[in-house]
């Protein structure tokens, strides 16, 4: 049978699955084959699991033999797949790191566990940028991830396997991790929607640690509806986080937010961060017929001002890589992962971590050790600290005027490979609108928002069409909030 | 702010990596550039009396200890042999290294 992968959703498969009309086996066998025909240019995939057609054909047979069981599973056949950077027990997990080229999960993680209790199924792990670091993937030890919209472009990143699996129909939705925009940015790249949750509410419990204060787990899926599900299934307290939110702490941050009206939304527009300069003409004119689009669907918009905002990616940069350079701490040859022999335990050190961790990580961990130095300390650490503080006081106060902040994801399309590679802060740049949402750690959600026609052409001499993304930010643990105005804007 | 190639040494030596010649010139004009842009949080003059050292505090994050009992959780705990096995270098039980004293 031929399967419309392209419009496929979990609803419609739900559907389909209930129908009969189509199975588990019969749904990862179509993906395996899309992922035969184009993932060798793409390079979306770590790893394609052996067992994706057993895990699928178990889930067919609860369907068929346990209908009281598989009534309570409601992602029962479910195709995921994972980015690398998180635990499957039995499965490799290695980050796209030389380092933990051979190392074996011996737990799940969390948010494997929910899925799994809920039928999912799990048909391979996503490459990535090593440990995350990154925005196009190009950091990968295994090799960048192609843009399936144009295969001499970037798929974005870090998440870039999670936003590109989705794109080219390889599977049907995906987990990435989102540090400072690793879940939007490939998602605005590749045209697909991913979700920022709010920080604690998603448990980080199996996930390989980069920022621990900024670090979260999100969904990757086609429609805002997916990406709500898939959130509801993977989020809630967990004694093994205890960064996680308990329902108590959720109930109370909604509290503070109690004047929404989720049928009457008032969206806010940033003046000063779309006047700062290297914004790409095309990303500002979407943004405005964005706003155009919204205003007609009867959304009110309003002008709010962060004056800190600009500060953000600056912070970002002084904080993320002082969490790293203390995160990476664990790689020391000796508990897991990859060894090369030195002549005494220094040297075991100095060579595993030298040789075995690639440029962008330990260029993070020498620029954390900097500034966590004594005499730089106050200097950086603590004042990104205090600034930081300054972003959310002024966030705080945008909410009490708008509901929800709209910006770009990104400030341009998806670059070519090798643009930004020589320079890093040019490549940092395009985190410039997504890092504040992990800075004070509000929830965020990138939706697509048209295309831009280029005037190349493809192999195939079709002019090439890249998708761009906006991104809505909303108050703490309003995730119900972008929902809301992701699901008003895709069909206004 | 410029790095100096003696710095990115002492600092790699600091993180336990080892860099080649040209990485640690590399490292020292990345830095040097990164360092550049980063140093615009030095305009900022308010709250510098406050002692964050956390950040999120003004969003109202909400933020406290959590606390458990110092038991083991066996509902969680992977089978000990399989995290020594996870190890580079192992015999039996234990996870092997290299000796540190005389």
């Amino acid at each position: 049978m031929t399967i419309d992968l392209k419009t496929l959703t979990i609803s419609k498969v739900r559907e389909m699955f209930t129908k009969g009309t189509l199975t588990s086996t019969e749904l990862v066998q179509a993906y395996l084959d899309q992922i035969n025909l184009h993932d060798k240019e793409v390079n979306a995939f770590r790893e394609v699991y052996s067992d994706a057609l057993e895990q699928a054909k178990n889930a067919d047979d609860i369907r068929k033999n346990d209908p009281t069981q598989a009534s309570t599973m409601s992602l029962l056949g479910i195709p995921f797949a994972i980015k690398d950077n998180m635990q499957i027990n039995g499965k490799h997990a290695g980050a796209a790191s030389k380092i933990l080229e051979n190392y074996v999960s011996s737990y799940d993680a969390t948010v494997i566990a929910k899925l799994k209790k809920a039928g999912a199924i799990f048909i391979g792990r996503l490459n990535m940028d090593e440990f995350a670091m990154g925005g196009s993937t190009e950091n990968s030890a295994y090799g960048v991830v192609k843009n399936p919209n144009d295969l001499s472009r970037v798929a974005g990143g870090s998440s870039g396997g999670s936003a590109a699996s989705v794109a080219m129909d390889a599977v049907l939705v995906s987990l990435g991790s989102d540090t400072g925009g690793s879940i939007r940015q490939p998602s605005s790249y590749c045209g697909v929607v991913g979700l920022k949750p709010t920080y604690g509410r998603v448990s980080r419990h199996g996930l390989m640690a980069m920022g621990s204060s900024l670090d979260v787990i999100g969904p990757i899926a086609k429609t805002v509806e997916e990406v709500e599900e898939i959130f509801n299934v993977i989020s809630g307290q967990d004694r093994y986080d205890a960064t996680t939110l308990s329902d108590e702490d959720v109930k109370g941050a909604i509290g503070k937010s109690s004047n929404i009206n989720l049928q009457k939304l008032r969206v806010g527009i940033v003046p000063e961060l779309m006047n700062m300069g290297g914004i790409n003409p095309v990303v500002l004119k979407n943004l405005n017929d964005s706003i155009e689009k919204l205003k007609n669907a009867g959304v009110e918009i309003k002008e709010v001002s962060l004056p800190h905002i600009k500060y953000s990616l600056a912070v970002y940069y002084v904080l993320m890589p002082a969490e790293v350079s203390s995160n990476m701490s664990r790689f020391d040859s000796i508990k897991y992962g990859g060894k090369v022999e030195g002549k005494d335990l220094l040297g075991d050190y100095l060579n595993t971590r030298g040789e075995l961790l690639g440029k962008e990580v330990r260029r993070r961990i020498i620029l954390g050790t900097y500034v966590l130095s004594s005499g730089y300390h106050d200097a950086y650490y603590n004042k990104a600290n205090i600034v930081r503080d300054l972003i959310a006081a002024d966030f705080k106060k945008a909410y009490e005027e708008v509901d929800v902040i709209l910006t770009p994801t990104a400030p341009s399309p998806a670059f070519k490979m090798g643009q930004n590679s020589s320079d890093p802060v040019a490549m940092y740049l395009e985190d410039i609108f997504t890092v504040t949402a992990n800075l004070i750690g509000i929830p965020a959600i990138s939706i697509p928002s048209g295309v831009v026609e280029l005037d190349e052409v493809n192999s195939a001499g079709e002019k090439i069409k890249l998708p761009l993304g906006i991104q809505f930010m909303a108050p703490l643990c309003r995730e119900d909030v972008l929902f809301a105005i992701g699901k008003k804007f895709t069909t206004a | 702010m410029t790095i100096t190639t003696e710095e990115i040494q002492k600092l790699a030596s600091l993180a336990r990596l080892k860099l080649t010649d040209e990485e640690t010139e590399q490292y020292a004009k990345d830095l040097s550039g990164i360092l550049k842009y980063v140093d615009q949080i030095q305009e900022v003059t308010e709250g510098v009396d406050t002692t964050s050292t956390s950040g999120k505090t003004s969003a109202d994050f909400p933020h406290r200890n959590t606390m458990r009992d110092d038991v083991s959780d066996q509902e969680i705990n992977p089978e000990p042999q399989r995290l020594v096995e996870a190890a580079p270098k192992y015999q039996g039980g234990f996870v092997e290294v290299k000796k540190i004293l005389g």
